[in-house]
């Protein structure tokens, strides 16, 4: 990690939490968690909150496809932690077959239309979010989104679109996969917030 | 959408959510001044520092292309860790706050379409595409 000293400065009680975390995994914990608890009011305890209702929260999207949202967006954004990290849990939700096949190319993928629709408006926005129109919300809308899904759609980007350059800004780790796959359980189980 | 966290708002809803953040990132205590994370956030390039706008730059655009040399420069010029990672996460945010403002103004954009496209006026429906017993009972009308 290229700041070290956010691997230094937590409060007492996340110090014991970590390295509970270390003992109970046989590793390091991920850089992500190192970040999100240095001055966790500063950005960890809120943007945890942001993240875990927009993922975990109520929502027509499945919990499944909201992290397949997360691991396109962080590939475009080529954060192959974010990727990972996020492609692991569609990998135990919706199987690894679909990941593959969304990263291929999602106008190929085996996607039903709303979250095709949905892929539609993710692309733009991530890579030109100057040319974003209503058209994509309006085509969202043809095929049964609801207003809030799109809003639901529109918060999966922002979120990775933040992430994805700080993840990438600071260098994390990139764990081997059984450490992704070990990830992917712990946030299946407990979510997001740090609170 | 709101800039500071809104009170009246359900404040589990997402745009209020991200309110909170941003108002801690940008206007939380931090050891770099406030006015400094907007201009960072917000990409005003011109008003950036030299050293700092290439990083900027880099992260709004094209964040994995960062290099330990930027980083290290940064710090070589004076400013601690604790600074890069406000600006960091400032120009982080910047990034995601585009994103959402494009969604929800795209969102906002399809509604006033919505509301002024005249109502569509009932189809009509061929006789060939009725059930039988339709077609029998509008001959018989």
């Amino acid at each position: 990690m290229r700041l070290p000293s956010l691997s230094r400065s937590w409060r007492f009680s996340d110090r014991v939490k970590l390295k509970m975390i270390r003992i109970a995994s046989g590793r390091p914990p991920a850089d992500i968690l190192k970040i999100l608890h240095y001055r966790r009011e500063y950005f960890g305890e809120p943007f945890t909150a942001w993240v875990h209702q927009v993922l975990r929260g109520p929502s027509e999207w499945s919990i499944g496809e909201r992290e397949l949202m997360a691991t396109f967006v962080s590939n475009l954004n080529q954060c192959r932690f974010c990727a990972g990290s996020h492609g692991a849990i569609v990998d135990a939700t919706l199987g690894s077959e679909l990941t593959a096949a969304v990263l291929d190319d999602w106008r190929t993928a085996p996607l039903r239309p709303p979250l095709r629709a949905a892929f539609a408006l993710l692309e733009t926005l991530t890579l030109q979010p100057g040319e974003v129109g209503p058209e994509l919300v309006e085509a969202a809308y043809e095929h049964g989104v609801t207003e809030q899904g799109v809003r639901d759609v529109v918060h999966v980007c922002a979120i990775f679109c933040t992430i994805n350059r700080i993840a990438d800004a600071v260098d994390f780790a990139i764990p081997d996969d059984k450490g992704f796959q070990g990830d992917a359980y712990q946030l299946l189980k407990r979510g997001y917030a740090i609170g | 959408m709101p800039l500071v966290p809104d009170p009246d708002n359900d404040d589990t809803a997402p745009e209020s959510l991200f309110a909170v953040l941003r108002h801690a990132v940008l206007d939380g205590p931090g050891s770099t001044p406030s006015r400094v994370r907007h201009v960072v956030a917000h990409a005003k390039l011109e008003e950036v520092s030299h050293e700092l706008r290439g990083y900027v730059d880099t992260m709004r655009e094209h964040a994995w292309r960062s290099t330990d040399e930027q980083v290290r420069d940064l710090l070589t010029v004076g400013w601690s860790e604790d600074q890069v990672y406000e600006l960091t996460v400032a120009v982080a945010l910047g990034a995601g706050q585009r994103r959402l403002d494009a969604g929800l103004a795209a969102i906002a954009r399809a509604q006033t379409r919505q509301a002024a496209a005249p109502a569509a006026p009932p189809r009509a429906v061929p006789a060939q595409a009725l059930p039988v017993a339709e077609v029998t009972r509008h001959a018989a009308a």
